[in-house]
């Protein structure tokens, strides 16, 4: 579980806090989108789907400096290669509730 | 102001090029897709474009191949902005772009963009970058690998199989096109991609390829539609891919010109084989006519009673025959004859030659349409032939009017046909299995040819009661 300070997270890729709201907020609805994708992929063990929104999940993180999403997408897509589809649904819950830890900080602020 | 048209399916990236050139001077425009990207550029000619290689609809690689193409956008600079820069090589001046960025955290993207677009300017937008940009600031991983490798396997197959595969996008333009689909329409890829596929096919299909993929888009199970051109046909299959967005139809169009002319040349055979049987029974039937008009002449020269009614007999017998034959030539079915019509005919034309002004004979036939195979119809026929002719000759002794009647029941273990008439009936020491007679010979023989059984009870005249097995 990683600790959200969005000062640590905009100051990660050199940015100005006001400048990286507007983009941590677009990264909360898409993920939030993609993650239930995910999950209707691993009911009907959907391979490709599911690559391809950990694949859109993946680039957002890595481009807002989001280090534990990145592990975390790393450790389903491993687990989607292995074709361990339940597994993959314990890794969606945590990224649900990391994605809810930011989203109590950009509350907060 | 210099003008950038930034193509990428993820949100968060085209905010994030929005405003980081804004900021730096550029006009921008951003596509979420391919499709979007070539419609923007029918009126838009931008300095610099920017292409994900990952994204729904056209892939990266082939947008870039497209635009490369394009006359109009030759002084434009392609640079590809793709996360799979750090997971897999990519021979993107291969592929038609100038400069290849991995995507990286923002900080890094940005300055490598800045500097990328400087090298650019300064070169008059002509220089090639030989390697790609910003890799040491992304490390390693497999995520997007794995699905780049099984989109490869599976475009290798589509690209060489024999059947056409189209991908629409649900208002029809073409996102994906194989080969043979090239081939059957006659089209490079260039100008086929980002097209409606109804400036592409032939104009007499638009009524039911239309029907048929509205049908596809509700997903009602009529799944196929065949249609021709000139000499040609083809089966078009559709599977309407459902995703949460970017929603497509893929169409499978199948050559089966072959299969329909073997089809054709297979139906001929059979039609060819059927006149054949028809007239084998036509013969059959003209030379039974020839031997039972020669025993006619026969009986005109025969005095014996005994020897006329002997004659008398096998010409029936031979007639009821010949009748069978007569309307396997005349019907549809090369094997089977309806049952009921042949008896109402038989029991008919009997009636007809053996009964005399003195003595009327009604009928009542009470049959369902059941149809019986040569085999049965042959032997009951004759059966049927024998119980008339009896009843004619022996129920009806000093009356001057009868009935009889025919009828058929379904049964739990298969069909009775009952055989009545209000003659004078039939002595109670009679027995059928013990009768001595041609006809009763003939009758025993034949029922148990057909693995029955027959039951003589007096009801009001002679009632005979055969039992077979399903027909």
């Amino acid at each position: 579980m990683a600790e959200y300070s969005l000062e640590v997270l905009a100051s990660k890729i050199e940015f100005d806090v006001e400048d990286y709201i507007p983009l941590i907020e677009l990264f909360i609805d898409t993920t939030d989108s993609n993650l239930s994708d995910i999950s209707a992929a691993v009911k009907i063990s959907d391979k490709e789907s599911i690559s391809v929104n950990i694949h859109n999940i993946k680039g957002a993180a890595m481009n807002l400096g989001l280090e534990a999403f990145t592990v975390l997408l790393g450790h389903m897509s491993k687990l989607n290669k292995a074709g361990s589809f339940a597994d993959i649904e314990e890794v969606v819950l945590k990224c649900m509730f990391e994605l809810n830890q930011i989203r109590e900080v950009l509350e907060k602020s | 102001m210099q003008k950038v048209l930034v193509v990428d399916n993820n949100p968060v990236v085209l905010q994030y090029m929005d405003s980081f050139l804004s900021k730096n001077g550029y006009s921008v425009k951003t596509a979420e897709n391919g499709l979007i990207a070539l419609d923007l550029v029918q009126n838009y000619i931008p300095d610099y474009i920017f292409v994900d290689l990952i994204m729904p609809y056209i892939k990266g690689e082939l947008l870039v191949s497209i635009l490369r193409e394009r006359k109009d956008l030759s002084d434009t600079s392609i640079i590809i902005l793709s996360g799979v820069a750090a997971e897999i090589e990519l021979d993107y001046i291969a592929m038609g772009a100038d400069a290849c960025i991995a995507k990286g955290p923002f900080n890094s993207i940005g300055k490598h963009i800045s500097h990328t677009l400087n090298e650019l300017a300064s070169n008059g937008n002509k220089r090639q970058f030989e390697q790609v940009i910003g890799l040491e600031d992304v490390f390693k991983r497999s995520i997007t690998e794995e699905l780049m490798v099984a989109n490869l396997h599976g475009e290798v197959i589509l690209e060489s199989i024999s059947d056409c595969i189209i991908e629409l996008s649900i208002d029809y333009r073409i996102v994906y096109i194989n080969n043979a689909a090239l081939n059957f329409l006659n089209k490079s890829k260039k100008n086929v991609i980002a097209s409606n596929l109804f400036n592409n096919i032939d104009s007499t299909w638009y009524e039911d390829f239309i029907i048929f993929l509205e049908k596809i888009k509700k997903g009602e199970t009529s799944k196929s539609i065949e249609l021709s051109r000139g000499d040609e046909s083809f089966l078009i299959t559709a599977k309407y891919l459902n995703s949460t967005k970017d929603n497509t139809i893929v169409l499978i169009i199948k050559d089966i010109s072959l299969q329909k002319q073997r089809e054709q040349e297979l139906k001929n055979k059979i039609s060819e084989r059927e006149m054949m049987i028809k007239e084998v029974y036509h013969r059959v039937k003209n030379n039974l006519a020839m031997v039972s008009s020669i025993i006619n002449l026969q009986v005109g020269e025969t005095e014996n009673d005994e020897a006329l009614r002997a004659l008398n007999d096998l010409r029936s017998r031979i007639d009821s025959i010949a009748m069978v034959h007569s309307k396997l030539f005349r019907g549809k079915d090369l094997n089977n004859i309806h049952l009921d019509d042949y008896i109402m005919d038989l029991v008919a034309n009997l009636i007809d030659s053996l009964s005399s002004s003195e003595l009327i004979i009604a009928v009542d036939i009470t049959f369902p349409e059941v149809l019986i195979d040569f085999d049965k119809a042959v032997p009951l026929g004759i059966i049927i032939t024998e119980l008339t002719t009896n009843a004619l000759k022996y129920a009806y002794d000093g009356q001057t009017s009868g009935l009889i009647t025919i009828s058929y029941r379904d049964t739990e273990n298969g069909v009775e046909i009952v055989f009545a008439d209000n003659g004078i009936g039939i002595s109670s020491d009679f027995s059928v299995e013990q009768a001595e007679s041609l006809g009763f010979n003939l009758i025993t023989s034949l029922v148990m040819q057909l693995n029955g059984s027959i039951i003589l009870e007096n009801k009001n005249g002679a009632e005979f009661t055969i039992s077979l097995p399903r027909f």
